[in-house]
C-alpha cells in the first residue's frame, strides 16, 4: 500500500487512461508536478503504455509510428541547427557593410571566415555563441546516438560506427599523424640552424626558437616563438608573443599577447592580439588582416589591410585598400594607399604632411534600439523553445521528471549551489591527472550543457505550475514556451534578472544531480 | 442501411480502415491460425447488424466489442482448460517498469507480443481492448462482464505480469 502521500499505482494508471473523475484528475495531475517517485512511476506506466499501444497495433500502424519518430529527430535537428545559423546572423549581423568589401587573399578559408570575425568586433559574443551552439549540438548529437542505439540496435550499431569515423578521421588528419612533433621536455625546444625539417612541424613548448629549415609548414603553442629561420610553407602560431624575422614562404597566422613580423613573408598576414606590429625592414608578400588594441604597420604590404582596434599606425605603402574600423588612425610621411583608403571612428585622422587622404566616417552610434532589444529578447525565447523542442522529442522522460523534482526547489537550488562550485573543481582535478582527462571532458560537457539547459528545466516547472502537468509533447512544449517567456522577460530586468539566470542555473545543476541520486532506488508502487 | 452504391462505398472505406485494426486485435487476443478467418467474419458480421448501431456514437468502440466478443467467445470455447484470470494467485511483487521501457526494438517487441498473448484471458483482453482498440474501462466491462472499478485492477495484473514475465527471460 502506498504511503499517504503518494498516489497508488492504480490511481496513476487510470489517471493515464483518462479514467479519473475530472476534480481527482486535477488534484493528482498537481501531485505529479511536484513528487518525483510518483512522476517517476507516471512516467514509466506512460512508456509502458506506448509499448503496449505498439505491441497491440496493426503493423503497417507501427512502421508509420518508427518513421515518424526518426523524422521528428531529423526535423527537430534540422530546426535546431538553423535556428542556431539563424541566431548567430541575427545576433552577431554579417553585416552588409562586411560582407560587401572585397576580401583579401590571405588563404580561401580562413580569411574568409577570419575576415568575417574581425570585421564584427564583438569576439565575446561569437566566442559565447560557437561556444554554447557547439556544445548543444554535440549534446544532442550524443543523446541521439545514444537514445538511437538503445532503441534501434541495428541501427544504432551503424550510426555509432559513422560516429566513430569522425572523430577516427580527425585523428587521422590532425597535425599529429601527419607532422614530425616536438614537444619540450623542458621550457625549450627549437631547430638549430643547421636543422632541416623536410616535413610539417608541431612544437609545444614554452620557448620555441626555429633557426633552421622548415619545408612544412609550422605550428606553434606556447609561450613564446622566435623564427629566425625559414619556413616554406605557412605558420599557425599560438602564445604570448610570436616573432617573425626570418622568412616564411606562404601566410603567417597567429594570436598572442604580441605578435611582431621584422622579417618576410610570401604572401598575407592573419594576426590578433594586443600589439601586431609590422616592422620597419619588414615585408609582406598579400594581404594582411589584424586586430588587436595597438596595431602598426611600418613596413610594405603587398595587398590589401584590413584592421579593426583601438589604434593604428600606418607608415609604409599598401598597395591595396586600407579598411580600417577603430578608434584612432594615424598615417605618416611615408604611407601610400593603392586603393582606397577608408576609416571609421570616433575621432578624425593623424595625417603627417604628406600623408595621403583617407574616407572618414563616423560610426553609428551603438545603442541599442528597442526594436534590437525587443528582437534579442524574441532570439532567446525561440532558442530556448528550439531547445526544449528537442528535448522534450528526444528525452521528454527526464525532462519530465527533472521538472517534478523542481516542482519542489529548496533542495535543488541547494545542491545546484554545490555543483556548481564543486562540478568544475573536480574536473580541474580530473584533467590534472591524465588518464581523468576525459572523464573530465565529459563531466566539462555536461556542465555547460546543463548550465544551458537549466532554463528549459526551470521553464517547465513554471509552465507546469501554471497550467498544470503536461501530458503529451504539444503540452510540454507549450509549457516551456510559456515558462521561458516570463524567465527570459524577468531576464531583463535590472539585477534581479542576474540573480534569476544564477538561481535558474544552480537549479538546473541541484535537478540533474538530484535526478540521477534518486534513480538509482526504485519507483514506489503500491 | 440499403445496398445502394454509397453505402457500399462507405462499407468498402470503414472495411479499409478497421480490418487491418480488427485483424490486430484478433491475433493479439486469440493464438493460432484462427485469427484471419475470424477477423473477416466479424466484419462481415458487422455489416449486417449495421441497421442496429448508433449513429450518434462512435463505431470503433462499438465494432471492437462486437469482435471482442466473438473473440472471448471463440477464446473460452477453445481453451477451456486455461483459467480465465489468475485470481487466486498471489499478490504479485511490484517492480518497476524499467524491463518494459527498454522494449521498444522490434524483436522485443515480438517478446512483448509474446508475453500479451501468454496472459490470462481475461487480462490479455483487456490490454488489448483497452490498448489495441480503445476502448473505455466502461465499454471493457460491459464486454468483459466485470465492474467498471474492476477493469483498473485487471489491467494493473496483467501489466504486472507481464513485467515478471520479461524480467525473468531476461529482457531488461
Amino acid at each position: 500500500m502506498a504511503t499517504p502521500e503518494h498516489l497508488s499505482e492504480l490511481r496513476i494508471l487510470a489517471l493515464l487512461d483518462e479514467e479519473l473523475p475530472r476534480a481527482e484528475a486535477v488534484s493528482a495531475r498537481s501531485h505529479l508536478t511536484r513528487c518525483f517517485p510518483c512522476h517517476r512511476l507516471y512516467e514509466g506506466l506512460r512508456r509502458e503504455s506506448d509499448v503496449l499501444r505498439a505491441a497491440a497495433a496493426p503493423e503497417t500502424t507501427r512502421r508509420r509510428e518508427v518513421s515518424h519518430e526518426l523524422g521528428w529527430v531529423v526535423a527537430a535537428g534540422l530546426v535546431l541547427s538553423l535556428g542556431l545559423v539563424a541566431v548567430r546572423r541575427v545576433v552577431l549581423g554579417v553585416s552588409e557593410a562586411a560582407a560587401g568589401t572585397p576580401l583579401p587573399d590571405t588563404g580561401p578559408l580562413v580569411s574568409n571566415l577570419g575576415f568575417r570575425l574581425f570585421s564584427l568586433l564583438d569576439f565575446q559574443q561569437l566566442g559565447l555563441q560557437i561556444a554554447y551552439g557547439g556544445i548543444v549540438i554535440m549534446t544532442l548529437i550524443g543523446i541521439a546516438l545514444a537514445s538511437n542505439a538503445i532503441r534501434r540496435f541495428r541501427a544504432g550499431i551503424t550510426t555509432l560506427l559513422l560516429a566513430a569515423f569522425v572523430p577516427a578521421f580527425s585523428a587521422y588528419s590532425t597535425p599529429a599523424e601527419a607532422l614530425e612533433v616536438i614537444i619540450g621536455n623542458d621550457a625549450r625546444c627549437g631547430i638549430a640552424p643547421d636543422q632541416v625539417v623536410n616535413d610539417d612541424l608541431l612544437l609545444l613548448c614554452d620557448a620555441a626558437t626555429l633557426q633552421g629549415v622548415v619545408r612544412g609548414d609550422l605550428y606553434f603553442a606556447g609561450r613564446s616563438l622566435l623564427i629566425s629561420g625559414r619556413v616554406d610553407g605557412d605558420v599557425f602560431g599560438f602564445g604570448n608573443e610570436l616573432n617573425l624575422e626570418g622568412s616564411v614562404g606562404l601566410s603567417f597566422r597567429g594570436a598572442g599577447q604580441t605578435v611582431r613580423i621584422a622579417g618576410e613573408l610570401g604572401r598575407g598576414l592573419a594576426a590578433a592580439g594586443e600589439r601586431v606590429t609590422i616592422l620597419r625592414g619588414a615585408s609582406v608578400g598579400g594581404s594582411v588582416m589584424m586586430a588587436g588594441d595597438q596595431l602598426a604597420v611600418t613596413g610594405p604590404v603587398g595587398g590589401s589591410l584590413l584592421a579593426a582596434g583601438n589604434r593604428l599606425e600606418v607608415d609604409a605603402p599598401v598597395e591595396g585598400d586600407l579598411t580600417y574600423r577603430g578608434k584612432e588612425l594615424q598615417l605618416g610621411s611615408g604611407a601610400a594607399i593603392g586603393g582606397s583608403a577608408e576609416y571609421t571612428g570616433p575621432s578624425e585622422p593623424e595625417r603627417d604632411p604628406g600623408a595621403p587622404a583617407v574616407e572618414w566616417s563616423v560610426p553609428e552610434p551603438d545603442e541599442e534600439s528597442p526594436w534590437d532589444a525587443g528582437m534579442n529578447v524574441v532570439t532567446r525565447w525561440a532558442m530556448g523553445i528550439a531547445l526544449g523542442f528537442v528535448l522534450v522529442l528526444l528525452a521528454s522522460g527526464p525532462l519530465g521528471a527533472l521538472a517534478a523534482i523542481g516542482g519542489r526547489p529548496i533542495a535543488p537550488l541547494l545542491l545546484g549551489l554545490l555543483l556548481f562550485v564543486g562540478l568544475p573543481f573536480t574536473t580541474i582535478l580530473l584533467a590534472i591527472t591524465f588518464i581523468g582527462l576525459p572523464l573530465a571532458f565529459a563531466i566539462g560537457a555536461l556542465y555547460l550543457f546543463l548550465l544551458y539547459a537549466a532554463r528549459v528545466i526551470a521553464a517547465m516547472v513554471i509552465g507546469q505550475a501554471i497550467l498544470g502537468l503536461a501530458s503529451t509533447n504539444v503540452q510540454r512544449v507549450g509549457r516551456i514556451a510559456l515558462g521561458l517567456g516570463i524567465l527570459v522577460l524577468a531576464a531583463e530586468i535590472p539585477y534581479l534578472g542576474g540573480v534569476v539566470g544564477l538561481l535558474v542555473m544552480f537549479f538546473g545543476l541541484g535537478a540533474f544531480g538530484l535526478w540521477v541520486w534518486r534513480s538509482r532506488r526504485p519507483a514506489v508502487v503500491s | 442501411m440499403t445496398g445502394g452504391s454509397d453505402a457500399r462505398e462507405a462499407w468498402a472505406a470503414l472495411y479499409e480502415h478497421f480490418h487491418p485494426q480488427v485483424l490486430a486485435f484478433c491475433r493479439r487476443t486469440l493464438p493460432g491460425d484462427a485469427a484471419d478467418d475470424l477477423a473477416a467474419e466479424i466484419l462481415m458480421k458487422t455489416r449486417f447488424r449495421l441497421d442496429s448501431f448508433d449513429a450518434s456514437r462512435p463505431f470503433g468502440p462499438w465494432l471492437f466489442r462486437i469482435a471482442a466478443n466473438r473473440c472471448w467467445d471463440e477464446a473460452r470455447r477453445n481453451r477451456r482448460s486455461q483459467p480465465l484470470d489468475d485470481e487466486g494467485a498471489t499478490e504479485l511483487v511490484a517492480n518497476s517498469p524499467s524491463p518494459l521501457e527498454r522494449l521498444i526494438t522490434e524483436e522485443r517487441r515480438e517478446r512483448v507480443q509474446q508475453a500479451l498473448s501468454a496472459l490470462p484471458l481475461r487480462q490479455r483482453f483487456a490490454l488489448n481492448l483497452r490498448y489495441g482498440a480503445g476502448l473505455s474501462y466502461q465499454e471493457i466491462a460491459d464486454t468483459l462482464g466485470i465492474t467498471r472499478a474492476n477493469v483498473g485492477v485487471v489491467l494493473l495484473r496483467g501489466r504486472r505480469r507481464m513485467r515478471d514475465q520479461l524480467a525473468a527471460k531476461g529482457v531488461r
